[in-house]
């Protein structure tokens, strides 16, 4: 008996090293979940009007897209949609499609819209790398506000709408009539 | 021995020809790998008359709630190396009151995000005191950057920076450049996108503030173009 007690302690002082790992890697895991969810959706709809962003000359640009993107995986991304760009008088210069290449940065935000039946809409601020149809790159930011949901859950400093830089220009004046939405999408889907 | 030393003739065309290429091929590797390197300020206007411009001027932006960062700096990037980055500067959050402040500290640039050239030049007669600057104004250039930041306070943004140049007085020489550009800075704080950005206040009562310059401090600027 005295023998099993011995060869117990001594598997026990052998898998202690074992316990400490799994539970590092536990918490790791805890760490990765704190995100809860590390893959999103973000949508910029398609309104009536379509949403813009102004330039400082009054020059205008239409977006609306919807792609995925992984938090820590910054080119795992899908997705893209429409542009269009109009002069300060409203003429047309251009439009297209563009489409994602790359998560600059993306930063999750308190909000909820669970009681509206909506767990995995969230609130945040995405920056994204994006290469337009005519050759031109530029910056995509996603901003959603889910005080629309729950008023008060956002912090009014976090604006709901886009605004995008296109080569050197950048329509910054955004914001402006916003309607986004980041959604997260479940771990077995991505 | 004739056979002898034709076979070391043969021997040393085969050893020395691939070195020679070798050689060549990274003579003209280090040639393309000379980067364009920019320096980016939020300048300081210590004198309008004339424009004088100096590094340590400070910018703002305003967030949707009306709360406001102020933001000090400078560095310099390569548009093809995002990691050759350098500089930083301070920053201050204010309440939408305006005057109350929320925090302070510095920030350091971590990454180059993009940069874009734009076209345009500066307007004559203004002195240049930026420290590298050449000092006759073919160095300035108008332009967006996007660089990743952090904060001492260990929140991470993008700081936008951009410069429109004003151009003229003979706007025939010396064009401006496209009026889409803004001049002044952007940036985010974790969530918080100060995304209104405050203009420079010019004539008739020019203020200091909400001003950025470039510079090009090395070439191949051609590559940067879009």
């Amino acid at each position: 008996m005295k023998i099993e007690c011995r060869r117990f302690l001594a598997a026990a002082i052998f898998l202690f090293p074992l316990v400490f790992i799994s539970t590092a890697m536990g918490q790791e895991e805890s760490a990765l979940m704190g995100q809860e969810e590390s893959a999103f959706q973000w949508v910029v709809f398609s309104d009536t009007p379509p949403q813009s962003a102004m330039a400082s000359d009054g020059s205008k640009i239409l977006v609306a897209g919807t792609g995925t993107f992984e938090v820590g995986e910054d080119k795992e991304v899908t997705g893209g949609g429409t542009w269009a760009t109009f002069n300060a008088s409203g003429v047309a210069t251009g439009s297209g499609k563009f489409r994602v290449t790359r998560l600059v940065k993306f930063d999750l935000a308190p909000g909820s819209a669970s009681a509206q039946g909506h767990p995995t809409f969230h609130a945040g601020l995405a920056f994204l790398r994006i290469v337009y149809d005519d050759g031109s790159k530029g910056i995509l930011v996603v901003s959603c506000n889910l005080n629309f949901f729950s008023p008060g859950t956002t912090p009014p400093s976090v604006p709901e709408g886009f605004s995008a830089s296109k080569g050197f220009v950048d329509y910054w004046y955004g914001f402006i009539n916003g309607d986004t939405i980041f959604k997260a999408i479940p771990r077995d889907r991505h | 021995m004739r056979t002898n030393r034709r076979w070391f003739r043969i021997g040393l065309i085969l050893l020395v020809l691939p070195l020679v290429f070798v050689l060549y091929a990274m003579a003209n590797g280090d040639g393309d790998r000379k980067e364009t390197k920019y320096r980016w300020d939020i300048v300081h206007i210590s004198s309008f008359s004339p424009v004088t411009a100096n590094q340590g001027g400070f910018a703002s932006a305003l967030a949707n709630d009306g709360s406001k960062i102020t933001v000090t700096g400078h560095g310099t990037f390569e548009p093809q190396e995002p990691d050759e980055v350098t500089g930083g500067g301070t920053w201050t959050t204010f309440a939408p009151d305006g005057t109350t402040v929320t925090g302070t500290g510095t920030y350091r640039v971590q990454q180059l995000v993009r940069f874009n050239v734009a076209p345009g030049v500066q307007t004559a007669g203004l002195v240049d005191n930026i420290p590298g600057a050449i000092g006759d104004l073919t160095d300035q250039r108008a332009g967006l950057l996007f660089v990743k930041i952090a904060y001492s306070d260990g929140s991470k943004g993008v700081l936008v920076v951009s410069c429109h140049l004003n151009g003229g007085p003979d706007f025939v020489t010396r064009p401006a450049a496209p009026a889409s550009i803004f001049e002044g800075i952007t940036a985010s704080k974790d969530y918080a996108d100060y995304w209104n950005r405050l203009p420079p206040i010019g004539a008739p009562t020019p203020v200091d503030g909400n001003r950025t310059l470039f510079h090009i401090l090395s070439q191949d600027e051609n590559r940067d173009r879009e």
